[in-house]
């Protein structure tokens, strides 16, 4: 039985130790270099995106400064408005079918395995050691209308929106599963133990005890997978055989192919706003497993 | 930010003087002998682009530096004559275009070998990313291959070198009708790779309309997409104006009524199509594509890989489609220009334009090449394009931006409704 | 326990499927790495190499044709593809050391820092995770280069600018990998290390930095995974540099033939050395002793909660 109990303890010394002026610090400036290089090579480069928005486009690759909303009341044409929709529910599809894949391999993994655990951790991790594309038209192979599966089962699924679906859970799973696996593995089995001793149903011990320790750890994940999707261009133009946009194939297009700085960073910050709302959610549950240590 | 003077805040660079910047800051390179960072070569010429700002008088403005290397001309192209070949050539091109004996055999050439040329090469997918990577002015590049629109479009900003013609002796092979086109009036920014056509293909097994224009192809989308996979070349600036050409109509149109008329032809074909991708070669070798546009060397390929079977036809549409070039050009910043020439001097030579037709499939628009290539492939006609085709083909172009806004609208809407 | 037994055969199932799911893909890549050029690629073909055939002249290699060898020493002997994946593998091990760093010292900082105070600087962090790819990859090239144009010191569009744009999410990845694994093991070691004497830089040396040992490990891990398989940002930064990932998008546009798979493969077999190795060490530490393993778990469990 592994268990991690060391946040317990220290949620007892800690009350214990209230009133003690001792507590040891790092020194704030430690955190200056990462905080210089991003609001360097971060925030520098968002500033340019931020100026472009409100900029005009004059020419190709010529833009003028200023101050327009143009761009901001173009984006709320009803064409992109349902790409927008569109890709949080494809994203959201994908989220979901990446939690109930992942969470049982990931229950599995914390609460079976014990010699090897590191070595299931590693064969999470492994397939992202090739490059992504290779590993999407393998997928491509598998799913083809000719393919293994299509003949011997009857699904012939390319290009359509499952096609996508399941791209996306492939790429994403390791994403999810390692720290919901993270979050599982810090539980204290030991609850579970109790529960089931004192007659609860193993179902119930699990509803009552697991899943709500771990939502936090479930919740980080899913954020963790369901961002990037929104942002995904490749995955979705391979398998979708190029016919299902996402906004992140719009904004492509927008800065490539029309070539439009202006318009493209107007999408841009305005699909940050739409998932800024999950953004607090994440932050507010990571503090909140931060604080809980659980 | 915003409260700065638009003009101070241009950060793609005011256009009209970037290339007056590079050209100094080449000159200034040049005069000082040796390569140096474009920070300290446009300190080190402050006075230089004071003269070339104030003074049009191009009587020798002999760049600071010490080295007097005699009066910097006016015309970049032609103060390269004499010049030694670069010990550098930075190729930025399409992936795999050009036979590897090429690159070999260039090594070996006598200018070349005595200055220990290196060639370097960096690829890209696609002339979005061509463009975006000038645009943003930190090319490095001595050697790009754009496709026509984007040499129009390079040209026009003002972004290319004016070939210095005394160095590419060879041009002198190349069919004299390729030496000037519509992209590029003056002939002086590029020099023809190769090129082709846009046409389509169908399995005859299971199409069995006699289809032969743009517009037949586009009908016959919705009556045999359940038959199997359907595929379009993607892209907006393929989708659309392939789309006004089968409709008869100028495929660099600026007409919003031009534009209404296509997206709703567009639209009304929608639900015909499997797929809209330009990676479609394997998949249609595969047999699984059963009508689909293409480009004539990868449909060459696409037939030849289904002899066997032989149920693929390839149509050459009558009326109106769209030709293609790519072209050699030199970026106005390019650090080994006279190493670039050399390149493309190397790649006129007829027995080189023979070993890269027979590589990538593609004509090279000269004939004493052309005429040395094996009989199945200067007698077949996917290959060897017929002029009696070509002439009512036209060249898609990036009009203006607002063209190209419209165009890649419609192209959104399309693949996403 | 026979419920529980039952429990874990449905869950062991699952999770064979899913690992089943994972691994598909990879094999049928490996697979295609052995696949011949068509039958109709190789009429009329005279040599002995037939990976010696270009690209696009290789006919349908979707499809199983029989076996060779020959793409191994193809891809190889590429002129591009060795070198990018060495430009690569290079790349990410940098982005990995330096993101961790920069990721350790701010985790070290921030974690027990007030709330208030700290805010900004979790906002900044949550932003760089968040803001699509693309985005980024654009912002980043036109910035760079204004930067260059600007900064005498700045680097040129290459190596450098790659690793400069991955670092920038790496790093705010691997403070959180090492803050979670911070917070979450609590201050008593510490506490309890001042109390005997122990000086703050001996204290760091010997409880805290061998405490986050796992963190750090797993954030360096991510870091290098993610840089080694990017394509976005560094088609958009890399200059004149190619990058693996950089070479097989371009290669698409003739199909990617099994050169590719085959070094694809190649780095696969080492990877699977050395995981098997890791499990070889696993199943020694647990014929010693058993609790040796669960401590690996257990600090594993840290390493890589969010």
């Amino acid at each position: 039985m592994t268990l991690l109990s060391e946040p317990k303890q220290e949620k007892a010394v800690g009350v214990k130790r209230r009133g003690r002026s001792f507590k040891p610090r790092y020194p704030t400036w430690l955190a200056l270099p990462a905080l210089v290089y991003e609001v360097i090579f971060f925030l520098g480069a968002l500033g340019i995106l931020v100026a472009f928005s409100f900029a005009t486009q004059t020419g190709f690759s010529q833009i003028t400064y200023g101050f327009s909303l143009d761009q901001y009341k173009a984006v709320f044409d009803p064409l992109y408005l349902s790409i927008f929709f569109r890709t949080l529910m494809m994203a959201a599809i994908g989220t979901i079918l990446t939690v109930m894949v992942g969470y049982p391999v990931a229950y599995w993994m914390a609460r079976y395995l014990s010699t090897y655990k590191l070595l299931a951790v590693l064969l999470i991790m492994v397939p992202f050691w090739t490059s992504f594309l290779i590993r999407t038209y393998a997928l491509k192979i598998i799913l083809d209308s000719q393919g293994f599966l299509a003949k011997t089962f009857g699904l012939d699924i390319m290009y359509t929106p499952i096609a996508v679906g399941i791209g996306l859970v492939y790429n994403y799973l390791p994403l999810f599963v390692l720290p919901v696996f993270g979050s599982l593995e810090r539980m204290d089995w030991t609850l579970i133990e109790a529960a089931t001793d004192l007659t609860a149903r193993p179902l119930r011990a699990f509803w009552d005890i697991t899943f709500r320790l771990t939502l936090p750890g479930i919740v980080t994940g899913a954020l963790l997978v369901f961002i990037p999707m929104t942002g995904e261009y490749v995955i979705p133009a391979i398998l979708s055989g190029g016919k299902y946009e996402f906004v992140g194939n719009l904004i492509g297009d927008t800065f490539n192919t029309a070539q439009n700085p202006p318009f493209g960073s107007a999408l841009a910050i305005m699909l940050m706003v739409a998932l800024s709302v999950f953004v607090v959610i994440y932050i507010a549950v990571a503090t909140k497993e931060e604080r809980f240590g659980a | 930010m915003n409260s700065q003077s638009p003009d101070d805040l241009n950060i793609l660079a005011p256009i009209e003087m970037k290339p007056k910047m590079d050209y100094l800051h080449r000159e200034v390179q040049r005069a000082a002998g040796s390569a140096m960072s474009r920070r300290k070569a446009l300190s080190l010429g402050g006075l230089a682009l004071f003269a070339a700002a104030c003074g049009s008088t191009s009587t020798s403005t002999t760049p600071t530096g010490g080295a007097s290397s005699g009066p910097a001309s006016a015309s970049p192209s032609s103060s390269l004559a004499g010049k030694p070949v670069e010990n550098m050539l930075e190729i930025f091109n399409w992936s795999e275009y050009d036979d590897p004996s090429t690159y070999k055999l260039f090594a070996e050439l006598g200018p070349v070998a005595a200055a220990g040329t290196k060639t370097h090469e960096t690829y890209y997918s696609s002339n979005d990313e061509l463009l975006a990577k000038l645009n943003s002015g930190g090319s490095t590049y001595d050697l790009i291959v754009p496709s026509q629109n984007a040499v129009a479009q390079l040209i026009q900003e003002g972004k290319l070198m004016a070939l210095d013609q005394t160095l590419l002796p060879n041009l002198k092979y190349l069919e004299p009708s390729f030496l000037k086109s519509s992209y590029d009036p003056t002939g002086e920014f590029s020099v023809i790779k190769d090129f082709g056509v846009t046409m389509f293909y169908f399995n005859n097994k299971i199409v069995t309309d006699d289809l032969k224009t743009m517009h037949d192809f586009y009908m016959a989308l919705p009556k045999y997409v359940s038959k199997g996979r359907t595929n379009l070349l993607d892209g907006a600036e393929e989708l659309v104006p392939l789309g006004l050409m089968a409709l008869g109509l100028d495929p660099n149109t600026t007409s919003q009524a031009d534009f209404d008329q296509v997206r709703t032809f567009l639209l009304s074909i929608r639900s015909g199509v499997t797929t809209i991708s330009a990676d479609y070669i394997q998949d249609a070798i595969a047999g699984k594509i059963i009508l689909g546009q293409g480009w004539n060397g990868d449909v060459r390929r696409i037939v030849q890989g289904r002899k066997a079977q032989g149920d693929i036809t390839a149509v050459l549409p009558t009326g109106s489609s769209e030709v293609w070039s790519d072209n050699w050009c030199i970026p106005l910043t390019a650090p080994h220009p006279v190493a670039a020439h050399t390149w493309i001097n190397w790649l006129l030579t007829p027995t080189t334009a023979v070993t890269e037709m027979e590589y990538h499939s593609y004509p090279i628009p000269i004939p004493d090449a052309l005429s040395q290539l094996p009989a199945d492939m200067k007698n077949d006609q996917l290959f060897n394009v017929p002029t009696s085709y070509t002439d009512g083909y036209h060249y898609i172009l990036n009009v203006s931006p607002q063209v190209v806004q419209q165009r890649t609208k419609i192209y959104t809407e399309f693949k996403a409704s | 326990m026979p419920r529980v037994s039952r429990a874990k055969a449905g869950f062991s199932v699952w999770a064979g499927v899913v690992f089943v799911f994972l691994y598909l893909p990879i094999a049928v890549m490996a697979l295609f790495a052995f696949n011949k050029p068509s039958e109709a690629a190789l009429v009329g073909f005279q040599g002995t190499d037939w990976c010696a055939l270009p690209p696009d002249k290789i006919g349908n290699v979707s499809v199983w044709n029989g076996f060779t060898t020959c793409w191994f020493s193809a891809g190889l002997h590429d002129p591009s593809y060795v070198p990018a994946i060495i430009t690569s593998a290079e790349i990410a091990a940098l982005a990995a050391i330096i993101a961790t760093c920069l990721g350790l010292c701010a985790a070290l900082a921030l974690a027990r820092m007030k709330t208030k105070i700290r805010a900004p600087f979790d906002v900044l962090v949550y932003l760089t995770l968040v803001v699509p790819e693309i985005v980024v990859a654009v912002a980043s090239l036109i910035f760079f280069v204004q930067l260059r144009n600007h900064v005498p010191f700045f680097p040129q569009l290459g190596f450098w600018t790659i690793l400069i744009g991955q670092v920038v999410f790496n790093a705010s990845l691997a403070m959180l990998v090492i803050r979670a694994r911070f917070v979450g093991m609590g201050d008593t070691l510490e506490e309890a290390a001042y109390d005997l004497g122990s000086g703050p830089v001996s204290t760091f040396r010997q409880v805290t930095f061998p405490r986050l040992m796992p963190a750090i490990v797993a954030s360096a891990l991510l870091s290098f995974t993610f840089s080694f398989d990017d394509y976005v940002l560094p088609a958009f930064t890399n200059g004149t540099t190619n990058t693996w990932p950089i070479v097989l998008y371009s290669a698409v546009r003739f199909g990617i033939t099994p050169a590719v798979n085959a070094l694809a493969t190649i780095m696969l077999a080492l990877t699977a050395v050395a995981v098997i190795a890791v499990a070889l060490v696993l199943r020694r530490s647990r014929s010693r002793t058993t609790s040796a393993p669960d401590a690996v778990g257990s600090s594993l469990g840290g390493m890589i909660g969010f």
